[in-house]
C-alpha cells in the first residue's frame, strides 16, 4: 500500500532526529492521522522539537512553535487586529496558532485564560478573535509540552481540558546507548535540514480521511466500552473515561491499525493504545495517589482484567 | 580402526540376540509340531540374519537362500542323491501338486515339503521385518512383545514348559531395546560416540536387567488364582468325552466323573411355589463305579400316568392330612419333574400330556404322543414324609438280613474300592445301636473331623484313585458330591442299602404380591444327598453335606429331651446356627434407638428376600465402576486423543469452519496447558503459544482468524494453508 509506505518513510524521518523513540514518532504520527493533539508530559531537552519538526518538513506543513509564558496573552497566541493608518483600518495578523502543525510548548506555564484559548482553537478548529471566526488551517495538529505537575510556578490545565488531547505521551530520556548516538549526531550536520518532504498535505488530508473507513467491528467496539466502563468502575478511579475518551481511543485504534497495514481495528490496536488514549483522562481518587498507584498502573490492571472478545458469539 | 571393530562388534551382538529371541519361536514350534531338523532351520536363520547384517548383495543373498532351500528340501524328502535331476523332477511335480491342493482346499493333499518351502519364506520374512525393525525403525519391542505372548500362550495351552524360555526372552529382549535405544538416542541427537562408549553405556543397562531378573528369579511368586487350564490337547480330550472337569455349576445329567472345582452360577432354574422352603429332588443314582455316579446299563422299566394317578413313589408320602400343593415355573427348558418331598400326584393340566417314571432312577418325565418334552409350569400334591423317632430308634442292623433281593442295587461297591473307607464306616458307627443312629454318625463325622466346604479346593480322583476314599482321607475339601457320595458308599459298606440323590436345595425367597411364598431356585442350588433304607421305616432322606440345613422330617414322639438333640446331629447344627442368628439379631437391635426398632425388622426381613438380586447388583456395580473407570482413563488422556477427535472431527465436516476450528484448538492448547488469559489478545496468545513449540504457525492462523473476526465479510472458510497449520498445532497438543 502506497500511503503506508509513505507513512514508514515519516518514521524513518523523524528516527534521523530523535534516537530510539519510535513509538513515540508513530504515536505522534497515529495523533496527526486521527486528527487528534498530542499532549507531551516531558523535561526539556529531549528532542520534542527537533520529533514536531522533522514531522512537520515530512509532511510538508507550516511549523510554528508557541513558547508559553506566565505573561502571554491569549492574542499572542491567536494573532491581533493592528491599526494600519495607511489603510485606514484595522488588519488582522494571524498569531502563531495559525500554523499547521504547532508546537506549544510549557503549556501549563501560562495562564488559564491563554491555555483556553488554544484548548479552544484545537476543539472547534477555529478561532474567536473580535466577533469573527476564522477557519484555522487543515491539517491542524498541536503537540503540546507540559512540565510534570509537580514543578513550581505551573497552571495545571484542567480536566475539560485535557480531555482535547488525544494521546498524552511520556518520552523521557534516552537509553545510554541512544545518547552515545545522539552525541555522535550532534557532532556532524544537523539531519533537519537534509530531510525530505515525504507527504503533500493534500495527500495528508486523503489519508485523514480513509482512515474513517478503518472497520471497527462490533467486537471492538464492545471491548472499547468496556474498557471505558471499567475504568468507571475501578475503585481507584475518581473520575472515569467519558464518552469523549471512548471515540478517541477508538479513532486513535483506526489510525494505529491504518499505520499497521491493516483495514481492521484489533483489539490488539485498543490495548496499545488505551494508555496513552486514558491516561490524562482519569483521576485517581486520594487513596489511590497516597498509596502511589499511577493512572498508566489503574489502566495495565483494567486490561489484564478486561476479557478481549475472540468470539462472534459474545455478540 | 578400532571403531569400525566396534561398530561391527555392536552389529553382530544385536543380530545374535535376534537370533536367539527367533530360537525361541522356533525351538518349540519343532518341538510341538513333527517338523524336526531343528539344526538346519536355524542354519537358514544364520544365513539370512548374516545376508541382512553384513549387507550382502541382495541377487547373491537371495540365490544362496533358493540353494539352501532346495537342498534342504532333497537332503530331508527325497533321500536321493543330494541335486540330481530326479529329487529336482519330483521336488517341481509335488510343488505344483501342492499348489493345485491349496486352489481346491483340499488341506490333506500338501505335500510336506511344499510345507516346508512356505515355513522357510515365512521365516525369509520374518527375518527381513526384523532386520528392517533393527536398521530402520531402531525399535525391537513388537517382536520382543509377540515373542512374550507367545511363549507364555504355549506355556499355558500346551505341554510347551517355557518358564526358562520366558526368562531368557526378557533377558533378551530388554538387552535389545535398551542397545537399539542407544542407536536411536545417538542418531537422534547426531552424536558420534567416542571409543568404547558403547560399552560404557550398555553396562548398566546390562547390570540392571541382571539384578532384576537375579530378583526376579529369586523372589517368591504367587501361586496362580485361578487354577491353571488344562492344555489345549487335554481341552480337546475333555470335549470329546463331554464330562464337565470344570465348568459351571448346576444339574447335568452326566455323573460319571465326578470332582474338580465349579464356579458359580446365579442365574435361576425355576420358581416354585409352595408352603415351604424344601428341596426339590429329579433323580436317584445306584450304581457307584469308584469316580462317580452311573445307571444300570440295558433297558430301563418306565411306569406311565396321568394328570391325578397316584405316582409309585418307593419314598413313601406322609399324611393325607398334611396335604400340600406346589407349583412349579421353569425357567430353564428341563424336561423332567422336580419333585417335591411326599409326592403323590400331578394336578390336572392339559389332557394331552401324560408321564412316565423312570422304575431305576425314580425320573418322571412329562411326554406328548410318546416324546419327552418341557412343562413350562406344573402344579403337584405332596404330603410331606415324617418319621417317628420310635421307630427310627428301633431301627437294628439284624432287621437287615431279612431284605429282599430287590435291595442288592443299593449295597453295591465297586470291587476297587479301599478297605479302609468300610474301616473307617464301621469305626464311626460302632456306638451306635439303630440304623438311623449309625447313619447320623456318618452325618455328624463330617461335622467334627476338619471336613472342608469348598466349590473349589475340590480334587478329581486320577488313575486308581477312588473318589470317596480321597475325599475321606486325602482332600478333606469338597462340595456336595463329595459328601453325599462319602456317605451312600459308608452306608452300602455297613450293610445299610442308599442311594444317591440329585435336585436342588431349597432357593431363596422372593416377595411378591401375592400371600403365597415363591422360592427363586438358582443353578448355585443344585445338589446332591443321600436316601437310605431302613427295614419297617423306608428310604428316608439325608443330608450330609456341611453347611446345608438338611430336612426336618423326623417326628419326637420320644419323651425324653436329651435323647432327641443326641439324635439327630443336623437338628443339633440348624438349632445352633438360630441360636446365633437371634443372638447376632438381638445385639444388632441394641444397638439401634427404640424408634427405628420396627423399620430395622422389616429391613432385614427384605434383605434376605434381595439377596439373590444382591449379585446382580453387585453385577451392575462392576460394570458401573468398570464404565466409571473407562471414563475416568478417558478424561485425563484426552489431550492425548482428543487432536485425533478432533481432526476426524473437522476433516468430516470438510474443514469449512474457521471459528469452530481455532475454538477447539484454543481448548486443546488448554488442555495442554498454554491458556489464554481473559485479557490477553489472540495474537498475543499465538505469540506465547508459537514461543512454547517454536513454530510460526499459530501467528499464521490467528492473523487469520483476527481478520475473520474483526474485519468485516472474511469468509469462514480456511485455505489449505491454515489448515495444515491448524493440523499441525493440533498434533502438537498431544505432546
Amino acid at each position: 500500500m502506497e500511503a503506508q509506505e509513505k507513512i514508514q518513510a515519516i518514521i524513518r524521518n523523524i528516527e534521523k532526529v530523535m534516537i530510539g523513540k519510535r513509538h513515540i514518532a508513530e504515536l505522534s504520527i497515529v495523533a496527526l492521522l486521527a486528527e487528534g493533539h498530542i499532549l507531551l508530559e516531558d523535561v526539556p531537552g529531549v528532542g520534542k522539537t527537533m520529533m514536531v519538526r522533522a514531522l512537520a518538513k515530512s509532511v510538508s506543513a507550516n511549523f510554528k512553535r508557541i513558547q508559553f509564558t506566565p505573561d502571554l496573552l491569549p492574542s499572542d497566541v491567536l494573532g491581533v487586529s493592528i491599526y494600519n493608518p495607511k489603510e485606514m483600518e484595522f488588519r488582522f495578523h494571524p498569531g502563531p496558532i495559525m500554523g499547521n502543525i504547532v508546537l506549544a510548548d510549557e503549556i501549563n506555564r501560562t495562564s488559564p485564560k491563554t491555555q483556553a484559548a488554544l484548548l479552544e482553537a484545537m476543539e472547534e478548529a477555529a478561532i474567536t478573535v473580535e466577533g469573527k471566526t476564522i477557519e484555522l488551517t487543515k491539517p491542524f495538529f498541536v503537540m503540546a509540552t507540559q512540565n510534570p505537575i509537580e514543578y513550581e510556578g505551573t497552571y495545571p490545565l484542567p480536566e475539560a481540558q485535557l480531555d482535547r488531547f488525544l494521546l498524552k505521551l511520556n518520552m523521557g530520556y534516552p537509553s545510554h546507548e541512544d545518547e552515545m548516538e545522539v552525541l555522535r549526531r550532534a557532532e556532524g550536520s544537523r539531519p533537519i535540514e537534509t530531510l525530505e518532504a515525504v507527504l503533500s498535505l493534500e495527500e495528508l488530508k486523503e489519508i485523514q480521511k480513509e482512515i474513517k473507513t478503518v472497520h471497527v467491528d462490533e467486537l471492538v467496539k464492545t471491548y472499547i466500552v468496556d474498557l471505558s466502563r471499567a475504568t468507571r468502575e475501578n475503585p481507584s478511579v475518581f473520575l472515569g473515561v467519558s464518552p469523549r475518551g471512548s471515540i478517541a481511543l477508538m479513532k486513535a485504534s483506526q489510525a494505529y491499525a491504518f499505520l499497521k497495514g491493516r483495514r481492521y481495528v484489533t483489539p490488539d490496536d485498543v490495548q496499545y493504545l488505551a494508555p496513552y488514549v486514558f491516561s490524562h483522562r482519569i483521576i485517581l481518587n486520594s487513596a489511590a495517589r497516597y498509596d502511589e498507584i499511577s493512572a498508566e498502573d489503574v489502566i495495565g490492571r483494567m486490561i489484564i482484567n478486561t476479557p478481549v472478545p475472540v468470539k462472534r458469539a459474545l455478540l | 580402526m578400532s571403531r569400525t571393530i566396534a561398530k561391527w562388534a555392536q552389529k553382530i551382538g544385536l543380530y545374535l540376540l535376534v537370533f536367539l529371541m527367533l530360537c525361541e519361536w522356533l525351538i518349540p514350534v519343532v518341538n510341538l509340531t513333527s517338523t524336526g531338523h531343528l539344526g538346519l532351520f536355524l542354519l537358514f536363520i544364520v544365513l539370512c540374519l548374516a545376508g541382512n547384517a553384513f549387507n550382502i548383495n541382495i541377487v547373491l543373498s537371495f540365490v544362496v537362500k533358493i540353494i539352501y532351500i532346495a537342498w534342504f528340501l532333497m537332503y530331508v524328502y527325497m533321500g536321493t542323491a543330494v541335486f540330481s535331476l530326479n529329487s529336482f523332477t519330483r521336488i517341481i511335480s509335488e510343488f505344483t501338486g501342492s499348489i493345485g491342493a491349496v486352489t481346491n482346499g483340499d488341506w490333506n493333499g500338501i505335500a510336506d515339503s511344499f510345507r516346508s518351502i512356505l515355513f522357510f519364506v515365512l521365516l525369509w520374512m520374518a527375518i527381513y521385518l526384523i532386520h528392517h525393525w533393527i536398521t530402520a525403525k531402531r525399535s525391537i519391542f513388537y517382536f520382543f512383545l509377540v515373542t512374550i505372548i507367545f511363549l507364555s500362550l504355549l506355556d499355558t495351552f500346551t505341554e510347551y514348559d517355557a518358564k526358562y524360555a520366558i526368562i531368557r526372552t526378557m533377558i533378551e529382549g530388554t538387552l535389545l531395546m535398551s542397545g537399539l535405544y542407544l542407536y536411536r538416542l545417538l542418531e537422534s541427537e547426531r552424536a558420534i560416540p567416542k571409543k568404547r562408549s558403547s560399552f560404557k553405556w550398555l553396562l548398566p543397562f546390562a547390570c540392571m536387567i541382571a539384578v532384576c531378573t537375579l530378583f526376579a528369579y529369586v523372589a517368591p511368586k504367587k501361586q496362580a488364582v485361578v487354577a491353571p487350564p488344562q492344555p489345549l490337547k487335554k481341552l480337546l480330550d475333555m470335549q470329546q468325552n463331554q464330562t464337565g472337569e470344570i465348568g459351571k455349576i448346576g444339574y447335568v445329567e452326566d455323573d460319571e466323573k465326578l470332582g474338580g472345582p465349579f464356579e458359580e452360577d446365579h442365574r435361576p432354574v425355576f420358581v416354585a411355589t409352595a408352603k415351604e422352603n424344601q428341596y426339590w429332588r429329579i433323580e436317584t443314582k445306584n450304581i457307584y463305579t469308584g469316580k462317580g455316579w452311573v445307571r444300570k446299563k440295558g433297558d430301563i422299566y418306565v411306569h406311565t400316568f396321568d394328570y391325578g394317578e397316584k405316582i409309585p413313589m418307593s419314598l413313601k408320602p406322609g399324611k393325607q392330612k398334611n396335604r400340600e400343593h406346589a407349583e412349579i415355573e421353569l425357567k430353564k427348558d428341563y424336561k423332567f419333574v422336580l419333585q417335591p418331598y411326599g409326592l403323590q400326584k400331578m394336578d390336572e393340566q392339559n389332557m394331552g400330556d401324560q408321564f412316565y417314571i423312570e422304575i431305576d432312577s425314580e425320573k418322571i418325565r412329562p411326554t406328548m404322543d410318546g416324546k419327552k418334552i418341557v412343562l413350562p409350569s406344573y402344579s403337584m400334591t405332596y404330603s410331606k414324609p415324617e418319621y417317628s423317632l420310635k421307630a427310627l430308634t428301633r431301627t437294628r442292623t439284624s432287621d437287615l438280613k431279612g431284605l429282599s433281593k430287590d435291595f442288592k442295587p443299593y449295597l453295591q461297591v465297586p470291587k476297587t474300592l479301599p478297605a479302609r473307607v468300610e474301616k473307617l464306616a464301621k469305626t464311626i458307627t460302632k456306638d451306635e445301636k439303630s440304623l438311623y443312629g449309625k447313619a447320623n454318625a456318618i452325618v455328624s463325622y463330617f461335622q467334627n473331623n476338619g471336613y472342608k466346604y469348598s466349590r473349589l479346593e475340590v480334587g478329581t480322583p486320577e488313575g486308581k484313585q477312588d473318589y470317596v476314599d480321597q475325599f475321606l482321607f486325602d482332600t478333606k475339601s469338597g462340595y456336595c458330591d463329595n459328601f453325599s457320595t462319602s456317605m451312600a458308599v459308608m452306608l452300602r459298606t455297613i450293610g445299610i442299602p442308599s442311594r444317591w440323590v440329585k435336585g436342588f436345595s431349597e432357593g431363596d425367597e422372593v416377595p411378591m404380591s401375592d400371600n403365597k411364598h415363591h422360592y427363586v431356585v438358582t443353578n448355585n442350588n443344585a445338589h446332591s444327598w443321600v436316601e437310605a433304607y431302613f427295614p419297617g421305616v423306608g428310604w428316608m432322606s439325608f443330608e450330609p453335606t456341611i453347611g446345608f440345613g438338611g430336612f426336618d422330617n423326623v417326628l419326637n414322639d420320644v419323651k425324653s429331651k436329651e435323647k432327641k438333640s443326641a439324635i439327630n446331629p443336623k437338628q443339633k447344627e440348624n438349632e445352633q446356627q438360630k441360636v446365633e442368628k437371634k443372638e447376632k439379631e438381638e445385639k444388632k437391635k441394641e444397638k439401634k434407638v427404640k424408634k427405628e426398632k420396627k423399620k430395622e425388622k422389616k429391613q432385614v426381613e427384605k434383605k434376605s428376600a434381595i439377596n439373590q438380586t444382591n449379585n446382580w447388583s453387585a453385577i451392575w456395580l462392576g460394570i458401573l465402576i468398570g464404565a466409571v473407570a473407562i471414563l475416568l482413563l478417558l478424561f485425563f488422556t484426552r489431550r492425548k486423543w482428543m487432536p485425533k477427535w478432533l481432526i476426524f472431527k473437522h476433516r468430516t465436516k470438510g474443514y469449512r469452519h474457521l471459528d469452530a476450528m481455532y475454538e477447539d484448538l484454543l481448548k486443546q492448547l488448554k488442555r495442554a496447558g498454554h491458556r489464554r488469559k481473559e485479557g490477553q489478545t489472540l495474537k498475543d496468545f499465538a505469540e506465547h503459544v508459537d514461543a512454547a513449540y517454536s513454530t510460526d504457525k499459530m501467528g499464521i492462523l490467528t492473523r487469520a482468524m483476527e481478520e475473520r473476526l474483526y474485519n468485516k465479510d472474511v469468509p469462514g472458510k480456511p485455505s489449505d494453508e491454515l489448515i495444515e497449520c491448524w493440523k499441525y498445532l493440533i498434533n502438537r497438543t498431544s505432546g
